[in-house]
């Protein structure tokens, strides 16, 4: 018994020292956790911060109008393929994640702005177009009518009354 | 003046940066290697390296070891480098970004240069003035095509000690509709022609860092 007393008398310092410890750690885990998520919190804010900026610099580059006005449907392919361009002079000490939010936020602003671009000079492009067919076909309905008139006319002018004048036979006599 | 006897530049700098966002402080060292290599170590308020290599810019994070590299087809503009590399160039680096001279006058004792731009950057700017009085750049501004200020660079508190001579303060002012950003930049330890940290002239990636590529 007298072992068992004195077993218990020296592991209490043992016990005293394993209740500190585990009480400090339950003491610093939310502390830790706290500092991790602001941490984290931090970065959230910095991206979210980089992607407003990046979306206010997107300016949509007006070159992308003559991409679309002199290549036509390829034109309008090319806001999408390749990635509008990015300044950096904002970046200088900025952290990872505010560079990963300026980034996304200026691409994701101003690929669909340079696509508005293409489309307003391919729009352009198309109605060039299509005016241009129209006027091709019109100038060669045009030239056609004016042919024929004038094959009926100089045809009246040089058949005698009593001959067949159609165009297929030319003038013959009857 | 400044010229093509600088062939490396480094110097700190500590940069006060007020917009709409608030105020922002940033410090680091800025080298400088002819022709035209520029890298900006900044250590607060993060570690990161800028590598300005011509048309290519690397952002390098040691702490996380994640790059981004933006890749240009134009000279890059970047108003914070240039307004103080360009001292290092007769011309400052216009020519080499594409503008042309276009006109000289006087105003008082100041020399002013008039540039028209490159035509890929027409649409954005109309010219460039620069004032140079008693053989100092004293100041840089970039006009839109409507002829609003766009961005104007001033060099102050020259250090005449140093042989050539270097502002000690740039401010820089950046405009555009919706915007204003005041630079205040502070130089300081200013060492021309001195060789350049190992780290800085062999300065590589790392190898197993994560490189995010972006067309600029």
């Amino acid at each position: 018994m007298s072992m068992i007393k004195e077993r218990s008398v020296q592991n209490r310092p043992l016990w005293k020292c394993v209740a500190l410890i585990l009480s400090l750690c339950l003491c610093a885990a939310p502390l830790a956790a706290q500092q991790e998520s602001g941490e984290s919190g931090s970065m959230a804010e910095d991206y979210n911060q980089g992607w407003l900026d990046g979306q206010f610099d997107a300016e949509g580059k007006g070159l992308w109008i003559l991409s679309g006005l002199f290549l036509g449907p390829i034109g309008i392919i090319l806001p999408w393929v390749i990635s509008p361009k990015v300044p950096g002079a904002h970046l200088i000490g900025k952290s990872v994640a505010y560079v990963e939010g300026y980034t996304d936020g200026y691409q994701q602003k101003a690929k669909p702005k340079n696509f508005l671009y293409s489309m307003i000079g391919f729009g352009v492009w198309a109605v060039a177009a299509v005016a241009g067919t129209v006027l091709a076909v019109r100038a060669a309905e045009s030239a056609s009518d004016s042919c024929a008139e004038s094959f009926g006319q100089k045809c009246a002018e040089s058949c005698a009354p009593d001959l067949n004048c159609s165009p297929d036979l030319g003038c013959s006599s009857q | 003046m400044v010229c093509q006897t600088v062939e490396t530049l480094a110097v700190d700098f500590a940069r006060k940066t007020t917009s709409r966002q608030g105020e922002e402080l940033i410090r680091g060292t800025l080298y400088f290697q002819a022709p035209e290599e520029v890298i900006i170590k900044v250590v607060e308020p993060t570690e990161q390296w800028n590598v300005y290599r011509g048309k290519d810019l690397l952002i390098y994070y040691p702490a996380e070891r994640k790059a981004f590299r933006f890749v240009s087809r134009n000279r890059l503009m970047v108003p914070f480098a240039q307004s103080f590399i360009g001292l290092v160039r007769e011309d400052f680096g216009l020519s080499d970004a594409g503008f042309l001279l276009t006109e000289n006058r006087k105003r008082a004792n100041v020399l002013i240069t008039v540039w028209s731009p490159p035509r890929s950057l027409r649409s954005y700017v109309s010219e460039a003035r620069v004032g140079i009085q008693d053989a100092h750049p004293l100041f840089l501004e970039f006009y839109d095509p409507r002829g609003n200020l766009l961005t104007r660079v001033t060099y102050l508190e020259y250090r005449e000690d140093l042989e050539p001579s270097f502002p000690g303060r740039t401010l820089i002012f950046q405009k555009s509709p919706d915007m204003e950003i005041r630079d205040d930049i502070r130089y300081s330890n200013h060492r021309v022609n001195e060789i350049l940290p190992t780290e800085v002239t062999d300065f590589t990636l790392p190898e197993g860092v994560a490189v995010e590529e972006l067309k600029w």
